[in-house]
């Protein structure tokens, strides 16, 4: 599943009839232990309400459309879920709680 | 398949409904030569109760979701076995019974 940081968004207008209503996200991905932004975008259908600068996690091909929501959808990579801690070799990596991030984000 | 060390956990409260239940873990893929980590650490499910410390074989794409744990939920990765010994032309690199270095 590949983790990542939700750092924007898209708005297409024109587009094919499965994606009506469906929110599109920009994924950056991140690497676990230091939540570094790696070199990278993807664009991922949100499955559970992630906001701006939550950490996220997303199932990649046909897995991203194994929900009621997101069945038979023109998606490859869905948001599937928020991530509130990660830990690492019994350490404590990641805190939502207890991380102050905030990204730009159009209002 | 691809073998892989557990290293650590995931939490997730706000998740797709079909995800609930399963556990999260986070994996660093392993070298199976030296049996060293290498590469860079990734979430995947377990369906076998794997713990932190173990080597686990580890499937990608589609064929994750064909265990029972799995069946139609929204995986991509998933722990499908937790392994014991690894033999490579003919000499053992990897038992989990030996003593730790």
């Amino acid at each position: 599943m590949l983790a990542g940081r939700v750092m924007g968004m898209v708005v297409s207008t024109n587009k094919v009839d499965s994606l009506r209503g469906c929110k599109l996200l920009i994924v950056q991905p991140i690497e676990l232990r230091t939540q570094r932004l790696l070199d990278d975008y993807v664009v991922c259908v949100d499955d559970v309400g992630a906001g701006p600068g939550d950490i996220v996690f997303c199932a990649y091909g046909s897995s991203s459309r194994q929900t009621d929501s997101t069945r038979d959808i023109a998606s490859d990579y869905s948001i599937y879920g928020i991530i509130d801690s990660i830990d690492m070799y019994g350490s404590r990596v990641y805190d939502k709680a207890e991380e102050d991030y905030s990204c730009n984000w159009p209002e | 398949m691809q073998l892989a060390r557990v290293i650590g956990s995931i939490v997730s409260t706000r998740k797709s409904d079909r995800l609930v239940g399963l556990k999260l873990l986070v994996a660093v893929p392993i070298d199976m030569d030296t049996m060293e980590e290498k590469g860079a650490p990734f979430i995947t499910v377990d369906t076998v109760g794997a713990g932190e410390g173990e080597i686990i074989m580890w499937a990608g794409g589609s064929s994750s979701r064909q265990t029972d744990l799995t069946t139609s939920k929204p995986v991509d990765s998933a722990i499908i076995g937790i392994v014991d010994h690894v033999d490579i032309g003919g000499r053992r690199v990897y038992d989990k019974g030996a003593p730790a270095k």
